[in-house]
């Protein structure tokens, strides 16, 4: 009995939440059919009276600038979680079980760098990369944007290393594996977990990210997703093409996280299999 | 004869272990290392060599040396000090919030059963809008007059008295501020927390189950114990995220009413890009930067593994 | 073995997507030099308006330049019509291409001013959101004096100038900024809750309240309904809304040593009334925190005024009515004027194109039906007095009134710290934390402490 109870009461809770969570959302979704009118009509109505597409027709027939602002996210996403991936399964491997005379020196340093707030480095990013000659393009900004992403992806794979019990790469490494092959063969399948967690963490970081953006990419062909996004905004946003904008730029990661659902769901429950 | 060669080969000497253990630890670690400090080095060299001295980058053609002054005008300025006491107070009650419901949230969902999917699903969900648009929404829905929240309260569950004017009223203020970082954040935070909750090894689950600790007894005395890694993750997490908060206060109140929600990143903005003051700019926020760390290496130090 | 295989494929794939994008992507941009503009289209062009994907990067020298970029916030594009302008242009002078790219906010300026202090720029013009903004650009010549140049001729002689506009890009001789899109602040009015609570006339004018006081009484009758009575911008503009006020009561904003200063009776009686509104809940404080909070409850049909820029009104026609949506003078505008503001058009010294831009902005932004669209559609007044005339609405006369003695914000070097904590003061003050004798001795010290010249 008191564990049906229990059981109930768990569920409750996380029905609120999700409730709590979802809401916004949905409101925003159907705001974004919404004409002007019916959204500044008081008192409100949840359900937009007929389906008003406009607030979509306007961002799409503005030329293909839409699909270029999304080419540009997507190349500067996908190519950012690949090599945030590969750096921080290294580096955590390294940090986490290859203990060397100034590696927690580097781990202060790597933390430091994320402690400063972006803002006072929009400046002097901006002047580096123009005399790099990189600005408005793609690689000038997947650089900065795995720079900020990569010192917590290093701190994610470092716990999920440490998370892995030691006998089985001491057992590895007495019987002659070398240290690469170890790391190879046996440590990286299972870090599935922090792998999945990672790619969220820079997925998420990367396709959402602003600032840089906004300071990097001043050419609306280079632009990504969120900042040439924001150029639809009037003076003040009109709350039907925010919400219309807000939706376009959810769905990518909304498709591919239930795209890759089963993946990452089995990746983030690996370990309770496991034993 | 011929074996034990073999097996003098094969196991090798402590010695010689650590000695190549240290200097593959140094190859694995370097490219990351590299990559982030050949991109981030000249930023934050420049940046602490403007916190030392003055530099409006629209008037002064060239920096000017301070030395500490600008620090010190940092801690003499009101609305600097009145921006760290805000980013102080929110930084507290987000952490404990963030950790607590988070690791609730992390634990629920590790013991049930069924609806899996789902409630992930609906608990990741805010994750994906980028925290600059979805506060925009919550600045709608927060409106005393047309907001979707105080529509709710008001005509459709008549709790006239709590539809209050949310993000101009000082307190109420902070609150909103708090729980719109909240809902946006959560979902991460969860995930973090169940990826350490499912490293914790079945055997010693089931060992403690056999052991007579059942339920919310297992939970204090064998789960919490064994989670001090992911405390250094979430914490660290939280820690910055909760200082370095910028886009609620920014996008939602301006750091409003009065300056009750006037947190120190804003102040950083605004001397970088409207009072173009590199230096000044660069000092407070070196000073964030020297709490954030200090803060977080306290974290690490707390939750350090025990050898 | 499988695994090993992936991993290995992913590494490929990443270094492969890197040389891709470090070459793909800088070909996307069109050229990595910084100084090239190249044809790509703005989001809001629905046809051509830069022809195909040639680069025409003739000789950049000032007087051969064939081509133009003119750099406006993204707003500018619809608002301001400059779409149009460009389109127009472009269709009269085939020889010339001009291009526009929009920004998407005003920090980008500073990204802007870095360029031009290398003697580099991207734009040939930008449009910068209120001159004030624009000012410090000139300390170090980073933009061009318009004095020095053939542009006060025709068609923009300075006489043509609406009443002192033009001072509003000026500062000591140097015409830094060529104003446009002029906006004054006024009283917003909803002529349905006016005469819903008997303030209007038989031919349903607006009856002219003569004090602030009378004010507060309309504001009283009108807050019913759940609809609030008045709304004042008390937020991050705040400091405009004093201005405005303190101009209209008292004709100047500065004292004997030609200091602004709020220290007057009229301003302080003002202030008084401010805070009585605000107690009695007749007055709403729901711009606080949120500066556009009036002009969304304006434009649901809930508030009867708003003391805002008078462009809230034609923006709000489309939803509370044409007929509703109005603009008077607060007391004393009439004769007074009120504080007002407009965009600013800067050249870079950069620039390879000047005569061209100089060309671009006398016909294209200058035009009469620009400017007369975008103040019949949005409230964005023209600056060429005879302009006025082709406006299709009943509020032109009062705020053309009202502009002619109008003025602008002090160009002082630290104004930007007078405008971020003045609100934050007021705020302080209307929630009666400090008094007003407070509030005034601490806006007066935040007055003198700040850096005037520039």
């Amino acid at each position: 009995m008191r564990h049906k109870l229990t059981h109930g009461v768990m569920y409750t809770a996380l029905g609120i939440v999700s409730f709590i969570f979802v809401t916004p959302l949905l409101y925003v979704t159907l705001t974004s059919f919404k004409t002007e009118q019916e959204i500044f009509q008081v008192p409100q109505s949840l359900l937009p009276d007929g389906i008003y597409t406009d607030n979509y027709a306007s961002i799409f027939s503005a030329g293909n600038s839409f699909i270029r602002y999304f080419a540009n996210s997507a190349i500067i996403t996908v190519t950012g979680v690949i090599l945030v991936l590969v750096l921080s399964a290294l580096a955590g491997y390294g940090f986490a079980r290859l203990p060397f005379r100034g590696s927690n020196w580097m781990l202060t340093s790597i933390l430091m760098t994320i402690t400063i707030p972006l803002a006072v480095f929009l400046v002097p990013i901006y002047l580096m990369e123009d005399s790099w000659g990189i600005l408005n393009t793609n690689l000038g900004l997947i650089l900065p944007n795995v720079a900020v992403v990569l010192p917590f992806a290093i701190f994610i794979m470092r716990a999920n290393y440490i998370g892995i019990p030691k006998e089985l790469e001491e057992a590895a490494l007495i019987d002659g594996c070398g240290v690469f092959r170890t790391w190879w063969n046996i440590m990286l399948p299972l870090v599935k977990n922090g792998s999945v967690i990672v790619i969220i963490h820079a997925f998420y970081n990367i396709w959402g990210e602003y600032t840089l953006a906004k300071t990097l990419a001043t050419k609306p062909e280079a632009m990504p997703l969120t900042v040439g996004l924001t150029l639809f905004k009037g003076e003040v946003w009109a709350f039907g093409m925010l919400s219309a904008v807000i939706v376009l730029s959810m769905l990518p990661p909304i498709i591919i996280f239930m795209i890759f659902q089963k993946q990452l769901i089995e990746g983030i429950t690996q370990g309770a299999v496991k034993g | 004869m011929a074996d034990s060669s073999i097996i003098s080969r094969k196991h090798l000497s402590i010695k010689t272990l650590n000695r190549r253990k240290q200097w593959y630890g140094f190859f694995f670690v370097v490219p990351a290392f590299l990559f982030i400090f050949s991109f981030m080095l000249y930023p934050v060299v420049y940046s602490f060599y403007m916190s030392l001295h003055n530099y409006n980058y629209v008037y002064d053609t060239s920096p000017t040396f301070a030395g500490i002054g600008n620090f010190l005008k940092a801690i003499q300025e009101l609305s600097f000090r009145t921006a760290l006491k805000n980013t102080i107070v929110f930084s507290f009650f987000y952490f404990i919030l963030v950790m607590g419901l988070s690791l609730t949230i992390a634990l629920i969902l590790f013991h049930i059963k069924r609806l899996h999917g789902l409630f992930r699903t609906a608990i990741f969900l805010p994750i994906v809008v980028p925290v600059s648009l979805s506060a925009l929404v919550f600045l709608w829905i927060l409106q005393e007059n047309y907001g979707l929240l105080n529509y709710l309260l008001r005509d459709v569950l008549g709790l006239t008295a709590l539809a209050k004017p949310w993000l101009n009223v000082g307190s109420t203020a902070m609150v909103s501020i708090i729980g719109v970082s909240l809902w946006a954040t959560i979902g991460f935070e969860t995930i973090l927390f169940l990826g350490g909750l499912q490293t914790l090894s079945r055997e010693m689950l089931e060992a403690a189950e056999v052991d007579g600790a059942n339920g919310f007894k297992r939970i204090f005395y064998v789960i919490f114990p064994n989670l001090k890694e992911t405390y250094i993750l979430t914490g660290i997490w939280a820690i910055l995220h909760g200082l370095k908060v910028f886009v609620e206060p920014n996008v939602m109140t301006n750091g409003g009413p009065g300056n009750s929600t006037l947190v120190v990143y804003q102040e950083v903005y605004y001397n970088a890009f409207n009072r173009f003051e590199m230096g000044y700019a660069s000092a407070e926020a070196y000073i964030l930067a020297i709490l954030a760390l200090a803060f977080s290496l306290l974290n690490m130090y707390i939750n350090r593994a025990k050898d | 073995m499988e695994r090993k295989w992936n991993k290995a494929g992913l590494v490929c794939i990443a270094l492969l997507l890197v040389f891709l994008t470090a070459c793909g992507g800088s070909s996307k941009s069109g050229s990595s030099t910084g100084n090239a503009p190249t044809s790509g289209a703005s989001p809001d062009s629905s046809t051509g308006s830069s022809s195909g994907s040639s680069n025409n990067q003739s000789s950049s020298e000032s007087s051969g330049a064939t081509k133009l970029t003119v750099a406006a916030e993204a707003w500018m594009v619809e608002k301001l019509f400059v779409q149009k302008a460009v389109d127009k242009f472009n269709a009269a002078h085939p020889e010339f291409q001009v291009e526009l790219v929009p920004y998407a906010d005003p920090t980008v300026l500073s990204a802007f001013a870095l360029q031009w202090a290398k003697g580099d720029t991207d734009a040939d013009i930008v449009i910068i959101d209120g001159t004030s903004n624009a000012v410090q650009f000139m300390a170090r010549d980073l933009i061009i004096n318009f004095n020095e140049t053939n542009f006060f001729e025709g068609k923009t002689a300075k006489e043509n100038f609406v009443g002192n506009v033009l001072s509003f890009g000026e500062y000591d001789g140097f015409q830094f900024a060529i104003p446009f899109a002029l906006e004054a602040y006024a009283f917003n009015a909803n002529r349905e809750m006016l005469a819903d609570a008997g303030l209007t006339d038989e031919s349903g004018n607006i009856v002219q309240p003569n004090s602030w006081d009378d004010v507060l009484e309309y504001a009283k009758k009108m807050q019913k309904d759940g609809r609030t009575g008045m709304t004042l911008q008390w937020g991050p503009n705040a400091v405009y809304t004093m201005i405005a006020s303190e101009q209209a009561a008292r004709g100047s904003i500065y004292n004997d040593e030609g200091i602004l200063t709020f220290d007057t009776p009229e301003m302080r009686a003002i202030l008084e009334v401010w805070k009585k509104g605000k107690d009695e809940g007749v007055f709403s404080i729901d711009t606080f925190t949120n500066k556009d909070a009036g002009r969304n409850n304006y434009k649901a049909g809930q508030v009867g005024i708003l003391f805002e820029s008078g462009s809230r009104a034609p923006e709000a026609a489309p939803t509370i009515g044409q007929e509703n949506a109005t603009v008077f003078g607060a007391p004393g505008m009439e004769t007074n004027g009120s504080f007002a503001f407009s965009a600013g058009i800067v050249v870079p010294s950069a620039s390879k194109a000047q005569d061209l831009a100089i060309k671009f902005i006398q016909e294209a932004l200058m035009d009469g039906e620009i400017q007369a669209s975008a103040a019949s559609v949005w409230g964005k007044l023209p600056v060429i007095s005879e302009y006025f005339d082709q406006i299709d609405a009943d509020w032109k006369t009062t705020l053309f009134n009202i502009i002619e003695k109008s003025i602008t914000s002090p160009m002082y070097r630290d104004f930007p710290v007078i405008y971020k904590e003045t609100p934050v003061l007021l705020q302080f003050y209307l929630n009666g934390e400090i008094t007003l004798d407070e509030f005034i001795e601490q806006v007066e010290n935040l007055i003198a402490n700040a850096g005037k010249s520039i």
